[in-house]
């Protein structure tokens, strides 16, 4: 009876948790939303072009940039979607009664959900890097290499995102809440900061939504990092367009300080109420 | 003795005001405590502590004497729980939900595959064992809840309210699954508002009040500490006057009160002999009695005395 349980080791079990929760993923309808999403705007900016009656443009890279222009929401879908209930879902829903009284350490539990969230995220990512590979790369029949710099960037944003996205969940007493504080983050208000930092000529480098730029602009035949301004009228409106190794530099420490953050608010949470 | 569980001044402070204010108690091996007191009393409290969900603001609690904030590891190793009604992640059905809880225990494929189906024999969730949870009823997520907790064969059940929420043949049902742990050799360490079900299933009872331990012993010991029994004798007719005063002037007898006509409750200090001389007595003074029985239990009484008084 007792000799065929042994205290299993963390890494069984963070295997065991990331197979649940990724199983999770795929079995809520939420995975279905963002696939949804993700087609019609695919197939809204193929046809696009034939619809307004207007040239397509000229270069594979210049198509894969409008279509890398939508990587931010769907990351930030991703991030929300997977990520925002992942931690205070086990409090709030009081799942975490049957969960935590079990011999497995928080910090598996932790990296299990995290790792699970990461492959959904990446999962859906990926399909829409190969949709653009299928149509956009036969339409020119070339695709280039900065496109596979793109999805590296891209999956590195996603980190940050989702380590942000847990941070919050760690903290947040309710799903909706945790939900919605992560989207206006990444939609307003780092945006936002981000464009009064511009007016001011500061660069903003240090915001993680500037960083997340660099999957768009990676695309550039010639890219070039700098300040670039406009005159308009009588004022200069500036923007920055971020060095590669920054951007990936502030993404990285975006990730590992939120989800730092994220573990050692997750550890400490008891299970009240 | 082996130490199953202890606790050694257990404190849980919420907002400077104690909710469980140093509790030591030792349960040793192969009993089962019925765990007592009125709401906000501590019993879920000390119960959270004891399964890791809270910690404790002072003092220290072990299991199977690993100490939990120490070697949470070791010490649910060895623990079986049900805390609250719990719930359960709705996308999978019992069958992974056990297969998850299982791994996570260390359990083997071909072993988790087994006791899963046994367990969910055991709360009659067989037929459910495939279906998804999302939309299970309270009392099928409580039976789960039972299911999960016997699943690796723990030595130490911790469970709270298990009969709560359940119909009263889930009740019946979820009783005799403890009794026949009893007979396996477990420890069982379980809350309840049900006195005659603590009194039924148990053999010890742990009383609690404001966060204070105010009781601990064994059940067969609370009548001798009650004394005398409350007893109620019907009658065919009604009571006559010589017959009242035989069971006035009986030895032992208090408080007599006639609620009826036909019907006397009295306290009665002596023993099983003595209630029956009494009967003898009274059945010799032409009483046609219908019934003569000790009415409620000495556990409730147990429970009046010390909660009024605490
Ligand atoms: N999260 C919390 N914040 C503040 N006070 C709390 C919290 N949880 C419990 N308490 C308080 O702690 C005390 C003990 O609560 P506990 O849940 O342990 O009682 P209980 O004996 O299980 O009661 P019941 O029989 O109602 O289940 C109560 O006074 C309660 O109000
Ligand atoms: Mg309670």
């Amino acid at each position: 009876m007792v000799e065929k349980t042994t205290i299993p080791s963390g890494a069984d079990q963070y295997v065991t948790i990331t197979r649940y929760e990724l199983l999770g993923h795929l079995r809520k309808k939420r995975i279905w939303v963002i696939f949804i999403v993700l087609f019609l705007i695919f197939f809204f900016v193929l046809l696009l072009f034939p619809a307004a009656g207007v040239d397509y443009p000229s270069t594979f890279e210049g198509y894969s940039q409008i279509y890398l222009g939508f990587m931010s929401v769907l990351i930030l879908l991703c991030a929300t979607l997977f990520g925002s209930d992942a931690l205070v879902g086990e409090f709030q829903q009081r799942t975490g009664f049957v969960l935590f009284p079990n011999p497995v350490k928080r910090l598996t539990i932790f990296l299990g959900k995290f790792s699970a969230s990461m492959i959904a995220s990446v999962i859906v990512i990926s399909v829409y890097y190969g949709l653009i590979v299928l149509f956009i790369g036969g339409m020119y029949k070339t695709v280039t290499i900065e496109l596979a710099y793109s999805l590296l960037l891209a999956v590195l944003y996603l980190s940050a995102a989702l380590g942000v996205a847990y941070a919050i969940s760690a903290i947040m007493k309710g799903i909706i809440g945790s939900t919605v504080l992560t989207f206006i983050l990444f939609l307003f208000v780092l945006p936002m900061v981000g464009m009064a930092l511009g007016m001011a000529e500061v660069d903003p480098w240090f915001l993680v939504t500037q960083s997340g730029d660099t999957v768009t602009y990676v695309m550039e035949p010639e890219y070039q990092a700098g300040k670039f301004c406009i005159q308009q009228a009588r004022q200069t409106i500036c923007f920055y367009v971020p060095e590669l190794a920054t951007s990936a530099a502030t993404m990285a420490g975006y990730f590992i300080a939120s989800s730092i953050l994220a573990f050692l608010f997750f550890r400490r949470r008891e299970m009240v109420g | 003795m082996r130490e199953v569980i202890k606790t050694v001044g257990l404190t849980k402070m919420y907002n400077g005001f104690p909710a469980l204010d140093e509790l030591t108690l030792t349960i040793g091996p192969d009993v089962c405590v019925g765990f007592i007191g009125p709401n906000g009393a501590g019993k879920t409290t000390t119960i959270k502590i004891l399964t890791s969900l809270i910690r404790s603001t002072a003092g220290k609690a072990y299991v199977e004497g690993f100490d939990i904030r120490e070697s949470p590891k070791a010490a649910l190793m060895n623990v079986g729980s049900v805390v609250e009604t719990p719930e359960f992640y709705p996308y999978l059905t019992p069958i992974e939900t056990l297969d998850y809880l299982g791994r996570l225990r260390g359990m083997g494929e071909e072993y988790v595959r087994d006791r899963s189906k046994r367990v969910l024999e055991q709360v009659h969730m067989e037929e459910w064992a495939t279906t998804r949870i999302g939309k299970f009823s309270k009392g099928m997520k409580q039976r789960l809840g039972i299911a999960q907790a016997l699943l690796h064969e723990p030595t130490v059940l911790i469970l709270d309210e298990p009969t709560s929420g359940l119909d009263p043949r889930g009740m019946i049902e979820v009783r005799e699954i403890i009794k026949d742990l009893k007979k396996e050799k477990r420890t069982i360490f379980m809350s309840s508002h049900l006195l005659y079900e603590a009194q039924e299933v148990c053999d010890w009872v742990a009383m609690v009040d404001k966060g204070r331990l105010i009781f601990f012993d064994k059940v067969e010991n609370i009548s001798k500490l009650t004394g005398a029994k409350k007893l109620e004798i019907r009658l065919v007719e009604p009571i006559t006057e010589e017959q009242l005063d035989t069971i006035k002037n009986f030895e032992g007898v208090a408080e007599v009160s006639l609620v009826h006509p036909e019907i006397v409750n009295l306290r009665f200090g002596g023993n099983d002999q003595d209630r029956a001389k009494m009967l003898a007595e009274m059945i010799a003074k032409g009483a046609m009695v219908v019934s003569f029985q000790s009415v409620g239990m000495e556990l409730e009484d147990l429970y009046m005395d010390m909660i009024g008084s605490s």
